[in-house]
């Protein structure tokens, strides 16, 4: 079921009155099957995998808690290899057979280990990570088991966040099912908001854009520099939009449950490093990682190069999380050579910046700063969006070419091209209104009038400017 | 008092949702609440053209006569073994904004004229309906007319039909009905017919999706292609689009020997099997007859191309295409994707020709009596 579905409209709202109508112990129960239904309408049968890791982390966590000494690290073992294995066959299963098939004609032979005839189950790669942050939690002692199965399957299922995050950690959720929650205008009212910021980035924004760069980036080799260049500044603003949105729906249909989950993004664009990027861009996965892999690996309590090969790492681990394709990988590893670029030649920029000047006049140097990010992580995106390596390095090595930019009839743009630009700035200007001046509280406490006008006219732009299509969210495919 | 009030709000918009929840799984539910009201049998909304309701623009919305009965519904329908002759067509056999072409057959030639129909392009093999209404094989000669739009051929001849075949629709389980109660299939779809025919919505409904036409000109993707001045016209996306059946695909020699061999096949099964002598009649897409009202676009000439093999392997088929373009008349509605009366009385007209230049039907005093028409 998607967020931006006509069957969501009408499934929340129903699950939203008899939350409120049961009494608290059963509200955990009627979570549950909600969350059953939302995720069985993709395909039913897949809730047997969820079902799966589901009873095996739950069981892992009894243990861990219930044991002493090797023991722990066995259970735990266990689990992260159940969870990582229904992952490997569904997800990279394919991958790696394809890759061996390639190797293996390079001498000449044929691969004998068959393919996979199987869906990828949607959301696989987020509650899988869910799931594991618990295990890994009740072995570091953080975390205590969770006795009631029923609400450990929800804290892996919870349907706002099952399938496309935010990636919870069970010190943040598991308590907050327990906890009874009472009707609250001010936190519907919050959760609305939410979902309504949410949809107008993924209906109006995300699903607008995607159209041109739909065309553009699924026959690139028929277009030159000006529009590889807009399709590739388009998509960086589809991508956000398209998750962020999500993320703000997930968080507003929890919070009208009385469950807070975690912030998603945090204005990613205004980043003026890569690695501020990453601190407000995919949060929860992003902290996943530094908890569970790259602290885990020394983090940067090591030496130099050694840090700089645990960053790359985790990059690269990042990429092949998102999907089983060498773009991915190659974002992933592009991110990672930001960073440790941006580390080496630390001192050299900053020696620029001061030979320049710019290091007086920070305004300026906050610009290139958040520019030159900005670039670079569209620049990377190419690689994420691009069907295959052959047509990213043709985006890449023909989007600079402006000889060809008389080639480009601006009339010949619909007016949703217009549009378009006029409303990524718009969101680019709340969002640095929102930075500075923290937009969203001073409109909470504007008066009645001034709030219910931006309210009702925020609705009327959905429904007259949304792309109603029900289209995919990106993020469901990892 | 503001929590009160807010409880209240939650339960009765989670009443109304719960409604429709239901409405889209028990037709009697979601019947009760249409602004029009759905035919019980046919699940069709007869007000508009059909074209009209996928997108509710007020500027596509053109009053249609009231509906006629349904001829395959009504008691002049014969059994099957009683028929004069045999109709297997999909909707332009069905549609009731005048009398339909079978009716208009069997009062014209004054004979028994059995019509099936299905708008399941993937459920039209006659064989399966013979077969299972134990048709029998007679000496005397009569004719089966197989009717099927342009844009279905690809699926309906991409294969040949079972001879063998007996089951007219396979029977869902019990759990596969209760499964599709639960996760109701296309789901979306009846819910957003809701919407767009909810008594107490669908006036919103269609006023924001003419002012989202008019501001940006955003329109259903299923009728994006349109003529507003003068009449407007709408037509169907499966039509102009690059697939199988659409006016852009480019069909391959492969494909199009392939149909023009399983349309023969058929002819050569229904004449062994039950000595029925096959008139194949494709109807065009609305957009292949009247593309240049929006544009000069060129056609992938897949008719006229399928019309040759057809000759050349001797198959009767009715030439529409040829006068639809030729005719300096409009066989079709605006704002459907069906023929009108016109179109119903130049296929009658070629029908009726085919059958007396067969020297069959020569005597018949209807068909002198048509001509005259």
């Amino acid at each position: 079921m998607l967020f931006n579905s006509i069957e969501f409209f009408v499934f929340f709202p129903i699950v939203v009155a008899l939350y409120y109508a049961l009494p608290h112990k059963y509200r955990w129960g009627l979570l549950l099957i909600s969350s059953c239904y939302f995720y069985m309408v993709f395909i039913p049968v897949y809730i047997l995998i969820l079902g799966f890791t589901i009873v095996i982390d739950y069981f892992a966590g009894i243990l861990l808690e219930n044991s002493q000494g090797r023991k722990r690290k066995i259970y735990l073992i266990a689990s992260i290899i159940a969870n990582t294995g229904v992952l490997a066959v569904f997800k990279y299963y394919n991958f790696l057979n394809e890759n061996l098939t390639v190797l293996l004609k390079g001498f000449t032979m044929e691969n004998p280990i068959p393919y996979l005839s199987i869906l990828l189950p949607i959301g696989l790669s987020f509650h899988t990570f869910q799931a594991m942050s618990y295990t890994i939690e009740v072995y570091r002692g953080n975390q205590k088991a969770e006795r009631n199965f029923g609400i450990y399957a929800l804290y892996v299922m919870f349907f706002p966040q099952l399938v496309a995050g935010p990636i919870e950690r069970p010190q943040h959720m598991l308590h907050q099912f327990h906890r009874e929650t009472q009707l609250d205008f001010l936190r519907i009212a919050e959760g609305l908001k939410h979902i309504v910021w949410g949809l107008f980035k993924k209906v109006i924004i995300a699903d607008r854009i995607s159209e041109y760069v739909n065309i553009v980036y699924g026959n690139p080799h028929d277009y030159q520099g000006p529009h590889l260049l807009m399709a590739t500044f388009f998509f960086t603003f589809q991508i956000y939009c398209d998750f962020s949105g999500y993320s703000s729906i997930a968080i507003g249909t929890a919070r009208i449950l009385g469950i807070n989950l975690m912030e998603n993004f945090r204005r990613p664009y205004l980043a003026e490093n890569i690695r501020e990027f990453w601190q407000r861009w995919h949060i929860s996965l992003s902290t996943w990682f530094r908890d569970y892999l790259y602290i885990p690996l020394g983090g940067s309590k090591v030496p130099l190069l050694r840090g700089f090969f645990n960053t790359f790492i985790v990059f690269l681990v990042s990429g092949l999380w998102h999907g089983a394709n060498w773009t991915f990988v190659i974002w992933g590893a592009l991110h990672g050579f930001y960073m440790v670029f941006a580390k080496i030649t630390q001192p050299v920029r900053d020696r620029i910046n001061a030979f320049t000047g710019l290091d007086r006049l920070p305004l300026l140097l906050k610009v290139v700063r958040i520019s030159t990010t900005f670039v670079l992580a569209s620049i990377a995106w190419i690689f994420f969006r691009a069907a295959s390596m052959e047509d990213a390095m043709y985006i890449l090595s023909h989007m600079f070419r402006l000889e060809t930019v008389q080639n480009l009839n601006l009339f010949e743009f619909s007016v949703d091209m217009y549009l378009s630009i006029v409303l990524i700035l718009f969101l680019f200007m709340v969002e640095a209104f929102e930075e500075k001046l923290k937009l969203f509280e001073t409109i909470k406490l504007s008066p009645v009038f001034v709030r219910w006008t931006i309210y009702l006219t925020s609705i009327i732009a959905l429904l007259a400017l949304g792309i109603w299509k029900s289209a995919d969210f990106i993020y469901f495919q990892f | 008092m503001k929590e009160k009030y807010l409880r209240f709000i939650i339960y009765f918009v989670g009443a109304i949702c719960l409604y429709a929840f239901l409405a889209v799984r028990i037709f009697p539910l979601m019947n009760s609440v249409l602004s029009e009201k759905m035919d019980r049998e046919t699940r069709d909304f007869n007000k508009y053209g059909d074209l009209y309701y996928y997108n509710c623009i007020t500027h596509f919305k053109q009053d249609f006569p009231p509906p006629l009965r349904k001829y395959r519904l009504s008691e002049k329908n014969p059994e099957l073994n009683e028929a004069d002759i045999l109709t297997f067509g999909d909707s332009f056999f069905d549609f009731s904004f005048q009398t339909t072409f079978p009716e208009r057959l069997s009062d014209t030639l004054n004979q028994k004229v059995y019509s099936f129909i299905t708008q399941d392009p993937t459920q039209s093999n006659p064989f399966c309906i013979l077969n299972h209404g134990t048709y029998k094989k007679r000496t005397v000669q009569k004719y089966v007319i197989f009717e099927t739009i342009e844009r279905n051929i690809p699926v309906k001849f991409s294969t040949g039909f079972d001879i063998h075949c007996m089951n007219v629709k396979s029977k869902r389980r019990i759990h596969d009905e209760v499964r599709n109660f639960i996760f109701k299939e296309n789901s979306e779809t009846v819910y957003a017919l809701l919407l767009k025919r909810g008594r107490f919505v669908h006036h919103l409904y269609s006023f924001f999706a003419t002012m989202r036409f008019d501001l940006c000109g955003y329109i259903s993707p299923l009728t994006s292609k349109y003529k507003l001045e003068n009449d407007p016209w709408l037509f169907y996306e499966k039509e102009y689009g690059n697939e199988p059946g659409g006016f852009y695909y480019q069909y391959s020699d492969k494909e199009l020997n392939t149909f023009a061999d399983n349309i023969l096949r058929l002819s050569r099964d229904i004449k062994s099997a039950y000595n029925l002598d096959l008139i194949f009649m494709p109807v065009p897409n609305k957009y292949t007859v009247y593309h240049t009202m929006i544009n000069n676009d060129r056609y992938n000439n897949f008719l006229p191309r399928l019309y040759a093999e057809l000759d050349k392997r001797g198959v009767i088929y009715i030439n529409l295409y040829k006068e639809y373009k030729s005719a300096n008349d409009t066989f079709y509605y605006g704002t459907d994707t069906h023929w009108n009366k016109k179109g119903i009385d130049k296929a009658l007209q070629l029908v009726l020709e085919k059958m007396h230049s067969a020297n069959d039907l020569a005597s018949l005093e209807p068909y002198s009596i048509f001509k005259g028409n």
